[in-house]
């Protein structure tokens, strides 16, 4: 069941159209947005909202109008927002609250979840302090607990991993995988680190110039299909190709010590890749059927 | 072509770097390390911002601060997002490349080279201040190599760029990488590094903690054996076998795929060189053959967490 | 339509270890209707933490325990001197009716007072909206179902309610104490609007504090910076507007008042002279002869009072409905 849908939606900025009759259906669980800058993500996110007036069309948001009812939307969602934001002059606790009371949760309830969210976040002595003095993980926790602390079924992240060290990516990549895979809450992550989205995200839509171009699973996406298997090598061996090219293999790429070959069939692959090795001399340290990046899927679809 | 000697920087009572030594050969470096290593006050000795307060830092023979003479070889492009939101594009890297001491002869024609290098020649004419992130990113960048530089330093160069604009400046950097500059790039973002480089320079706690291959290093490190797993039919019989071997430490199976069989070893390259034996004595049937942890995110976590 | 997802599979019969693992929140969310008054008394709170507000309370007291206190110890003297028979009503004038109005003025209008709401103003003005550009506040507050004029209204009334309330409590307390002292001399038939006026007066240096400070505020990221300007707009411009009064309206003492009163505090007392209907006696004035100030001609000064409100509220209605919540 979908979360939220796009119907033949135009949205046009004065002269400039941002999106053209875009349709889309957005699935349940950590959807990844994908896109060059000016794809029309920014519109695109901006309508789910319930901040933009469409010239046509509409989107409809776990059930509500984004046209029509974007307040009561903005109570049901949370926002990530990708820039550096808080609000001054208080710790994190009651920067959580009040974002909570802000959403329209009563006051009472308001602190207790907070601190609920905040430990969930990971975040514990150092609530009590000053928002001001966080370090940058510190920071995107605290926004990715006030974007949760009223509940919402559906949250925007909006690249979540910015300026964090990979510990803190790490930290803060587990967390939304965590949130979207069994504690119920749907998720879009909208982001360029394509190794993130690898990670967290189920299913991803791709857009360029206002348009989905690829939309689907992770898997079924990168599924290369076919009997293309990627080869790492202990050093580049001319000679183990040749000798793999004799068990009719084709050699699709070769980059240093990783061998891309399109195999007959896939009969006893290790067997072979060994005794070819071993024909030639060679150390094969791993292999695996290939499957395409994200990058590459990417590429392909927005060039 | 830079070189550190023992140098070390404090700002106050803060360490910044404590006694670093390494020399940074041409050719694509990575400078790695969490928030607050030093990964920052490394690059400013090295661009001359800053003066080690004992040892020093030579860039191409010569010590880099207040040194214009370095300068005119060196080309920084810092992390900072304000920029000259008044000047357009062109303008700024124009001012940037009088700086640099370009001739008036040459100077318009590597402007506008530069400008196109990065993809930002339609877009030259406008203000920065309404530039996007990656936008700026690129105007960063052409004005780092607007003077043909021998030395690079790049701080966070990719951040903000879309996938289509860290291909441009990672082909880019190979390019000039292949025509022997040096580049040190610093990023969070271990993946695009490694797609970019294998040498690497690791900060921890202003030390210089790890230098060179990502591979080679990951073989010294000793107390994180290395995971490698295996996909086949048989994979308790191949364990089996695989637990006479020595230097196999252990084998562990998964509850959720009983196909699945992780073994850890210190001795790598024993391994992978007996286990094809082993493979084709008995016939076994792989289908998947992996070392998930030989990689640059693996080799930080288990560099930096000790 | 439910669009929740599966729930996680849930443990087994009764366990006597609690699952303290994250739970959803399903509690209630009510609806819009007060949410500008979450911001207003977010603000206040924030500003009732600060010492220096106390501080500046403390200092708006002053004139009115000053005048208290000498009420308290002439208080032995006029009683008798009433007893013996001679007149005089305490402390103030005898038969004057607008004395009562201007021990309000005097004690409203003292230079102590009006200086120490000025000081709380830009103490809690100037950072309202300048800090939360600097932190992009904005960013999380349109996020969550409210306006920018929900924010906006909310950001004003914490400023205005706390300024009225400091401008208008120890007023309070000075009528109830001049209702329990007077009341028999005919303090209530004499002057029977003179609650009504006082809640009006004290609500002219909130309005246009409030108002003001909001409109700079919004259009810069440094409380400081802000803070700078409007004490510069109000000190610098009392001064020029007693200069221009002088040189242009040295002979007509009417206009001169009027024009002196051309600035941010010369509107505020002006207005509330207005409002407490009084002019202002020598003993006022500190002049020995006979001179008395009329009232300055109040058309202009009300225009400059609307404007002044007016500009504030829209310059900061202007910028921040400029801000985007996402930007591409």
């Amino acid at each position: 069941m979908a979360v939220a849908t796009i119907s033949n939606l135009t949205v046009r900025y004065g002269s400039k159209t941002a999106v053209d009759d875009l349709s889309v259906e957005i699935p349940e669980g950590c959807v990844g947005l994908l896109g060059p800058n000016g794809a029309g993500k920014t519109t695109l996110l901006k309508t789910l909202l319930g901040f933009v007036h469409p010239a046509s069309g509409g989107a409809v948001v776990l059930g509500m109008n984004a046209a029509t009812e974007g307040m009561k939307i903005r109570q049901r969602i949370g926002l990530m927002p990708e820039i550096d934001c808080h609000i001054p002059g208080m710790n994190g606790v009651t920067f959580v609250a009040l974002a909570g009371e802000l959403a329209g949760m009563p006051s009472n309830y308001a602190l207790g979840r907070a601190h609920e969210v905040l430990e969930y976040c990971q975040l514990g002595e150092a609530r009590y302090r000053n928002v001001e003095t966080y370090s940058t993980g510190m920071k995107q926790r605290v926004k990715f607990a006030q974007a949760l602390v009223h509940g919402p079924k559906l949250i925007f992240l909006d690249e979540p991993t910015n300026g964090l060290d990979p510990k803190g990516r790490d930290e803060m990549l587990e967390l939304i995988r965590d949130i979207s895979h069994g504690k119920g809450v749907n998720v879009i992550v909208s982001s360029h680190l394509l190794p993130d989205i690898e990670r967290t995200c189920d299913t991803v839509i791709v857009m360029r110039q206002g348009q989905v171009v690829r939309q689907g699973s992770v898997a079924d996406l990168r599924e290369l299909g076919g009997l293309t298997v990627d080869v790492d090598l202990r050093h580049p061996s001319e000679p183990f190709l040749e000798a793999m090219r004799k068990r009719g293999a084709t050699i699709v790429s070769q980059v240093g010590a990783n061998v891309r070959l399109t195999l007959l069939d896939d009969k006893e692959i290790g067997r072979r890749l060994f005794e070819a090795a071993q024909e030639a001399g060679a150390q094969v340290r791993g292999f695996r059927p290939a499957s395409r990046s994200l990058q590459d899927v990417f590429l392909e679809a927005v060039e | 072509m830079i070189v550190l000697e023992r140098a070390s920087r404090w700002y106050g009572q803060v360490l910044g770097l404590n006694d670093v030594s390494c020399t940074i050969p041409a050719g694509i470096t990575a400078l790695l390390g969490e928030n607050g290593a030093g990964k920052s006050t490394m690059i400013k000795v090295m661009t001359g911002q800053l003066k080690p307060s004992a040892g020093r830092v030579l860039v191409q023979g010569e010590l880099p601060f207040a040194n214009p003479r370095v300068f005119r070889k060196l080309g920084y492009c810092p992390e900072i997002e304000n920029n000259y939101d008044q000047m357009t594009g062109q303008e700024f890297v124009t001012l940037m490349a009088h700086l640099a001491g370009l001739p008036s002869s040459t100077l318009k024609a590597r402007v506008a080279e530069s400008i196109e290098t990065v993809g930002m020649t339609s877009a030259a004419g406008r203000k920065i201040g309404g530039y996007s992130k990656g936008m700026r990113q690129r105007i960063k960048v052409a004005q780092g190599i607007v003077h043909d530089p021998d030395v690079l330093v790049l701080d966070e160069p990719l951040n903000g760029l879309d996938p289509l604009g860290r291909r441009d400046i990672s082909t880019l950097l190979h390019d000039l990488a292949g025509r022997g500059k040096c580049i040190v790039i610093s990023s969070h973002i271990l993946y695009e590094v490694e797609q970019l480089t294998r040498n690497m320079l690791l900060m921890a706690k202003g030390r210089l903690m790890a230098q060179g291959d990502i591979y080679q290093i990951r073989n010294l490190i000793d107390s994180h054996p290395h995971h490698i797993t295996i996909t086949t039919d048989q994979a308790r019989s191949l364990a089996k076998h695989l637990l006479d071997l020595p230097y196999i430490l252990s084998a562990k199976f998964n509850a959720q795929d009983s196909r699945l069989l992780e073994v850890e070893t210190h001795a790598p390259d024993q391994f992978y060189a007996q286990f094809p034996n082993i493979v084709l004595e008995h016939g076994y049937n792989i289908t998947h053959f992996d070392s998930p942890d030989n990689n640059l995110e693996a080799v930080f976590k288990y560099l930096v967490s000790g | 339509m439910n669009y929740d997802l599966p729930p996680p599979p849930a443990s087994v019969g009764v366990s006597n270890v609690a699952d303290l693992q994250y739970r959803n929140y399903e509690g209630p969310l009510i609806s819009r209707t007060m949410r500008w008054w979450i911001i207003a008394k977010s603000g206040m709170q924030n500003t009732m933490k600060k010492p220096a507000f106390w501080v500046c309370v403390a200092f708006c007291l002053l004139p009115y325990l000053i005048h208290f206190a000498i009420y308290y110890f002439t208080q032995g003297l006029t009683q008798q001197a009433a007893a013996a028979g001679v007149g005089a009503a305490g402390v103030l004038g005898a038969g004057d009716p607008e004395r009562y109005g201007q021990l309000v003025y005097t004690c409203l209008c003292s230079d102590t007072n009006l200086l120490s709401i000025f000081i709380i103003a830009l103490l809690i003005g100037t950072g309202s909206i300048a800090a939360d550009n600097r932190a992009n506040a904005l960013m999380v507050y349109l996020s969550k179902p409210i306006t920018k004029g929900d924010y906006l209204l909310g950001k004003w009334m914490g400023i205005f309610l706390t300024l009225w309330i400091v401008a208008l409590l120890p007023c309070l307390l000075l009528f109830l104490l001049l209702m329990v002292v007077y009341t028999t001399d005919g303090f209530l038939r004499e002057n029977p609007t003179l609650i009504l006026r006082i809640l009006a007066a004290s609500v002219v240096p909130a309005l246009i504090h409030t108002s003001l400070l909001i409109g700079l505020s919004a259009w810069s990221k440094s409380p400081r910076l802000v803070g700078s300007i409007y004490a510069g707009i109000y000190f610098v411009g009392a001064i020029l507007a007693r200069i221009l009064g002088n040189s242009l309206y040295g002979n007509d003492p009417d206009m001169n008042n009027t024009v002196q009163h051309f600035s941010v505090s010369g509107v505020i007392e002006g207005m509330i002279q207005y409002i407490l209907h009084i002019t202002l006696s020598p003993a006022l004035l500190q002049k020995r002869d006979d001179t008395t100030l009329a009232m300055p001609i109040v058309a202009p000064l009300a225009i400059a009072a609307v404007v002044l409100i007016i500009g504030g509220i829209v310059a900061a209605r202007t910028k921040i409905n400029a801000v985007e919540v996402i930007r591409g």
